[in-house]
């Protein structure tokens, strides 16, 4: 049996929003095995982008308990979450969230660099990961110079470089045409498959559901299996 | 992330930034500029209430008591007269070895204030070695002797004429002597009295003690004195010093108001460079932060960032100080009682500002990452999953 890499029970979350309180996460219950590619459907303000925050340890929850990776992340220090996110987790965003002063390597580098791998040995696994996501010839272009697919394939290197447990993409096509939100979702589904490497992934794209291994839909805060 | 990879990297985005970073350290730069030069006007007015004339410690100096400037006092030789007796009454013959009478005003020659002085030469050589670096002794009353800050700050050198008071001068040599930080036309005592048409009037009697002779103490005989008829007081060498600094204490203070405020403004600007630092890029500190750099790794490239800015602002000030110091020098010359004001700034001054502003710097970045953490406010971390990145 695949042990469980998410595991979460009746978790809350209540966020302020110009003055006003928004129960963005319900009693959310759900468990995810090693290895999953889960893809969460859903309106806007449906609390989709909440739930990976807190899955990556970049908020906590209120209430309830949250085990990912085995860490217990409603119990954990900062100290500790900043070593989950390091160890653990990587984000892709809708857009992209490149550094735009640093050309693709030198993205690709920085979680590496945070985690105090020596540049030389860092800049082999940049060109490695972005090898692996078909952009080895574009490794000194800024992001201004790729186009929004070649953009994101850049986020899924950087996310990549650090062999995390779990990504969690947040719309990862939002901002793509479908032909390259294809070659993305063609992407995730190699490494998940090839890899092994672990998504959830929040989306409006029902056609991502197509590569999804767990569908849940996620309305006020409530998260439903699909 | 070692040292050189992270100024790698931070080289990297103040240049793509260039702009925003071009104004944080123009702002930087024009304080420090600021600074530098109103502490160089104070070391010119220090130098200025100082150095008018610098004699020796054996000399005791007679001149008026109110007076506050040198061309202000009167002195006669019957003034002077009466306190060498007195000395001599007191502690013998032999007490006083020489008098001087000292003649001083303050010209304009060529746009410049200068000092004319005028006094025998073989006293004053006795007094403050007269060395000619140049040209000869003067022979008549047409000719005059300079010193080089003269020839430095008037361009008019050996051989050449001088105007004064309706007397033309042929400079016959230059001279150098400790007595003077300023610039000088030095004449003979009578050529002064013969050429500003006065007859036993001058500005400083000067007594010199003879050796191993306590000039407190003879100064202090002097004090019980009270003469009405007499309008002079007999001034130990630092006493003159003490009435000079006074004079110009005002002009310091205001100065030194100045100079604080540049100090102050660096405050800010180093705060400044960091606040906008981490205000113009929230979003890359999000990002930073979200793949894996901790709170206090950001502090660190914030501070390392920061560093880099006001460093280059700092040279910046400097070399703008240095450049529009001597070019204000070199364009136009500018002088005060004889004294060159050259706004220079020294190494003390080069280094209060620096660590200042270190220290300004550090407390900054501290302050605002202290105000700061972008993990903590949902708000932001939301803002990555809306809109485009910067």
């Amino acid at each position: 049996m695949t042990a469980a890499l998410i595991s979460a029970q009746h978790i809350s979350k209540t966020f302020k929003n110009d003055g006003l309180r928004v129960k963005a996460l319900r009693e959310v219950s759900f468990e995810l095995p090693e290895g999953a590619c889960a893809v969460i459907c859903g309106p806007s303000g449906g609390g989709k982008s909440t739930l990976l925050h807190i899955l990556g340890g970049l908020d906590r929850i209120d209430s309830g308990s949250l085990s990912v990776a085995g860490v217990r992340l409603d119990q954990a220090s900062d100290a500790a979450l900043n070593q989950f996110r390091r160890e653990k987790t990587a984000f892709i965003f809708q857009f992209y969230n490149l550094l735009p002063s640093f050309n693709a390597l030198d993205n690709v580098c920085l979680p590496l660099l945070a985690r105090g791998v020596p540049k030389k040995q860092a800049d082999e696994k940049a060109a490695e990961a972005l090898a692996q996501v078909h952009l080895g010839q574009r490794a000194k272009h800024k992001p201004s110079q790729l186009s929004g697919g070649e953009q994101q394939r850049v986020a899924i290197a950087r996310a990549l470089v650090v062999r995390p447990s779990l990504i969690l993409a947040d719309e990862p096509t939002g901002d793509l045409d479908s032909q390259a939100a294809q070659e993305i979702m063609d992407l995730v589904v190699s490494l998940n498959n090839n890899q092994g490497v672990s998504f959830v992934v929040a989306t409006h794209n029902l056609d991502i559901r197509k590569i999804a291994t767990h569908t849940f839909e996620m309305r006020d805060g409530k998260l439903e299996q699909a | 992330m070692k040292l050189l990879t992270a100024l790698r990297y931070l080289w990297i985005h103040i240049r793509n930034d260039w702009l925003r970073s071009l104004l944080s350290m123009l702002s930087v730069a024009a304080l420090v500029c600021v600074y530098l030069m109103s502490s160089g006007m104070i070391n010119d007015l220090q130098r200025l209430g100082r150095s008018l004339l610098r004699f020796p410690e054996s000399l005791l100096l007679v001149f008026s008591r109110n007076a506050v400037f040198p061309p202000d006092s009167h002195v006669d030789n019957a003034e002077l007269a009466f306190y060498k007796d007195k000395i001599t009454e007191t502690f013998g013959d032999d007490a006083v070895v020489e008098t001087l009478s000292f003649f001083y005003r303050v010209v304009r020659i060529s746009e410049h204030s200068v000092i004319t002085a005028g006094a025998d030469y073989k006293a004053l050589d006795k007094l403050a070695k007269l060395e000619l670096i140049e040209g000869s002794w003067p022979t008549d009353f047409g000719q005059a002797l300079v010193n080089q800050d003269f020839v430095a700050l008037t361009g008019i050198g050996l051989g050449e004429q001088v105007r004064i008071y309706g007397s033309d001068l042929v400079i016959s040599g230059i001279i150098n002597s400790g007595l003077w930080q300023n610039a000088l036309v030095l004449l003979n005592y009578e050529q002064a009295m013969h050429i500003y048409q006065l007859e036993d009037d001058f500005q400083i009697g000067g007594l010199m003690l003879a050796n191993g002779l306590d000039p407190t103490r003879v100064q202090q005989s002097l004090q019980g004195l009270y003469v009405n008829e007499l309008c002079c007081h007999v001034y130990l060498h630092d006493h003159y010093y003490a009435l000079t600094q006074n004079a110009f204490q005002g002009f310091i203070s205001v100065y030194g108001v100045v100079q604080l405020i540049g100090l102050l403004l660096i405050t800010f600007g180093a705060y400044n460079a960091a606040a906008l630092a981490l205000a113009e890029h929230q979003r890359e500190i999000i990002m930073s932060r979200v793949i894996g750099f901790s709170g206090r790794q950001m502090t660190w490239l914030l501070l390392l960032r920061t560093y880099l800015v006001v460093y280059m602002a700092f040279f910046l000030g400097w070399l703008a100080a240095a450049i529009i110091t001597r070019m204000s020098f070199y364009l136009n010359p500018f002088s005060m009682s004889g004294v060159m004001i050259t706004l220079t700034f020294d190494a003390k001054d080069v280094l209060a500002a620096f660590g200042w502003m270190n220290l300004c710097t550090l407390f900054g970045v501290l302050f605002a990452s202290l105000r700061y953490d972008p993990l903590k406010k949902g708000t932001q971390l939301r803002s990555l999953s809306k809109g485009r990145a910067i």
